[in-house]
């Protein structure tokens, strides 16, 4: 009887908490939604800013969003996968790896803003890359990189130990094990984990503050030594810096930056079941 | 020293054949000649008989900490010297582990796996499933789905479609551990008699715990004890002899490998 009440008041408790979980960020878009739904229009996407960026649009911003996490996505996946690969599959108990291990959760637990301030001194400086998206987008890297590693070593590390004999035993080399076994196995979490990664790179202000993000810009960047303007970096301008901006449009940049991490999910998705669908 | 038996010459001698893990020796020191036809591995569970099969086609060393010592020559060349293709030594000894690993691929795609690897062209593989299925004696029960996940088939047609995968890259030696102790009666006889079959060509190691199995399979057995090699010879003449040996290995429920 109080087994069945006790049990009965755990089910509802963990269906609850189920819920609530859900319900924030449904709440938090619905939010968004209605209090940028004044500001809300094409010309907002499709044009430059005008007005002291009181109006107008924010296409630069949105734009220099993309470049800068397609540019980190392409500069650290490589390196971050590789060394993912040597963690799990080349030297898992290794001296180097415990080293590589031990950097990567100091650097993890390192405030970006710190991130910002290196980057500013040795990419923007000392290498001379000046203000730009390059620069932006190497700190943003190293912002990423342990969080991607992180995704890549879980993903790796959860295909069987069973499949790598097996593909051994059938007289596969260690290269090619990895390359048509493991990889593909993994492929759904890698994915996930280089979504996560990108979303928080999208978000990230202050490493990007110092190494290329900009005021105003009145035309788009055309190389990666050009400065870009990004949506986290508008918000916190039109919050901070900008007297007389309306509360819609800070939403309505806020709910861009929403909708284009949502975006990256959503290809992140696509990809993981084309990998799934595969294996039926 | 090379004895002849049935006038036929060994395909792997082991030669002093130690494994350790860490600082611990599990196996040793074993000598001993494995003829073409059946071996049959007997022994108590712990006794060594996976360590043993293992190092007989260089599984080891993809365990961190396993270190082996001796000497194994397969056809008279031996496969621990300095420089020796380890894939290669694989692709020639195959393996069919205990516990039955399909890849998470369909059922063709597991058959052609191997032979995909190792450039067998397109226009060959259809035909390579076909006969190692066939060999596995799976080929009737899956041919119209070929393309259905590997994982959807019962215990035992997954450890013979893993014996049909191992098959696909054409070894001349087959290792088997244990290929029936995860299967019911049924599935376990026509397992038994697949690996009779194969014997007639090839070179067939099994490790079993039973004895009655081991007497039917027949060819020559090897008794292993406390990481130790106890006995080899006839099955039938070893298994007279070494009666209370073998009555410790007998329907062992904690069978770890
Ligand atoms: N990967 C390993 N790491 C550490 N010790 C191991 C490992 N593999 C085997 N051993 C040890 O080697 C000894 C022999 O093990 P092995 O697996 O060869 O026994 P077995 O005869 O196959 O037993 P079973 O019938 O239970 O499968 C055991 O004492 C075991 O603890
Ligand atoms: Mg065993």
């Amino acid at each position: 009887m109080t087994r069945a009440v006790v049990h009965a008041a755990a089910l509802g408790l963990v269906t609850v908490t189920a819920l609530a979980i859900l319900a924030i960020p449904v709440a938090l878009l619905a939010y968004l939604l209605v209090k940028a739904l004044p500001a809300l229009s094409w010309s907002l996407l499709i044009s430059y800013p005008s007005d002291g960026l009181r109006g107008g649009g924010i296409l630069p911003a949105i734009y220099g969003t993309a470049c800068l996490v397609g540019l980190t996505a392409l500069l650290s996946l490589p390196p971050g996968l590789a060394t993912a690969i040597y963690l799990v599959e080349f030297s898992p108990e290794g001296p180097l790896a415990r080293l590589i291990r031990a950097a990567l959760f100091t650097l993890s637990g390192i405030p970006s803003v710190v991130f910002g301030l290196f980057g500013l001194g040795v990419f923007v400086l000392l290498l001379g890359f000046g203000s730009s998206l390059l620069a932006a987008s190497l700190t943003l890297t190293l912002l990423v990189l342990p969080l991607i590693i992180a995704c890549a070593e879980a993903a790796l590390a959860s295909v069987p130990s069973e499949w790598r004999e097996a593909s051994l035993a059938l007289g596969c080399t260690r290269v090619q094990t990895i390359r048509h076994l493991v990889l593909p196995q993994a492929a759904p979490g890698l994915v996930t984990g280089t979504v996560l990664a990108l979303g928080r790179a999208a978000g990230e202000t202050a490493p990007i503050l110092f190494t290329g993000a900009a005021f105003y810009l009145t035309d788009l960047p055309r190389t990666v030594n050009d400065q870009v303007m990004a949506l986290s970096y508008h918000l916190y301008v039109l919050s901070t810096t900008v007297a007389g901006a309306s509360e819609p449009r800070k939403a309505a940049v806020a709910l861009c930056l929403l909708l284009l991490v949502l975006a990256l999910s959503s290809v992140g998705v696509v990809l993981r079941r084309r990998y799934l669908g595969e294996r039926r | 020293m090379t004895v002849q038996v049935d006038g036929r010459r060994p395909k792997i001698r082991v030669r002093h054949l130690e494994v350790f893990y860490r600082r611990e020796r599990i196996l040793g020191s074993v000598s001993v000649d494995i003829y073409p036809g059946i071996t049959v591995i007997l022994g108590p569970s712990g006794s060594g008989k996976t360590t043993f099969l293992r190092a007989l086609n260089r599984m080891h060393d993809a365990v961190v900490g396993m270190f082996v010592y001796g000497k194994v020559f397969l056809d008279n060349r031996d496969i621990y010297a300095p420089g020796t293709n380890v894939p290669e030594i694989r692709r020639r000894v195959g393996l069919v582990f205990q516990k039955p690993n399909p890849f998470p691929l369909s059922i063709y795609d597991n058959v052609a796996y191997g032979p995909r690897r190792h450039g067998t062209p397109r226009r060959h593989l259809d035909e390579i499933v076909r006969w190692s299925l066939e060999q596995a004696g799976l080929w009737e029960e899956v041919k119209n789905r070929l393309r259905a996940p590997a994982h959807r088939l019962s215990g035992g047609q997954q450890q013979r479609l893993c014996i049909a995968r191992a098959l696909a890259v054409r070894p001349e030696v087959l290792l088997m551990d244990e290929p029936t102790s995860a299967l019911d009666p049924l599935a376990a006889a026509r397992v038994e008699g697949l690996i009779a079959r194969l014997a007639r060509d090839l070179t067939v190691v099994v490790v079993t715990h039973d004895i009655e199995q081991a007497r039917r399979l027949d060819g020559r057995a090897l008794l292993f004890q406390g990481g130790r090699l106890l006995a080899s010879g006839p099955t039938r003449r070893l298994l007279s002899s070494h009666r209370d040996h073998h009555a410790t290995s007998r329907h062992d429920p904690a069978r770890a490998t």
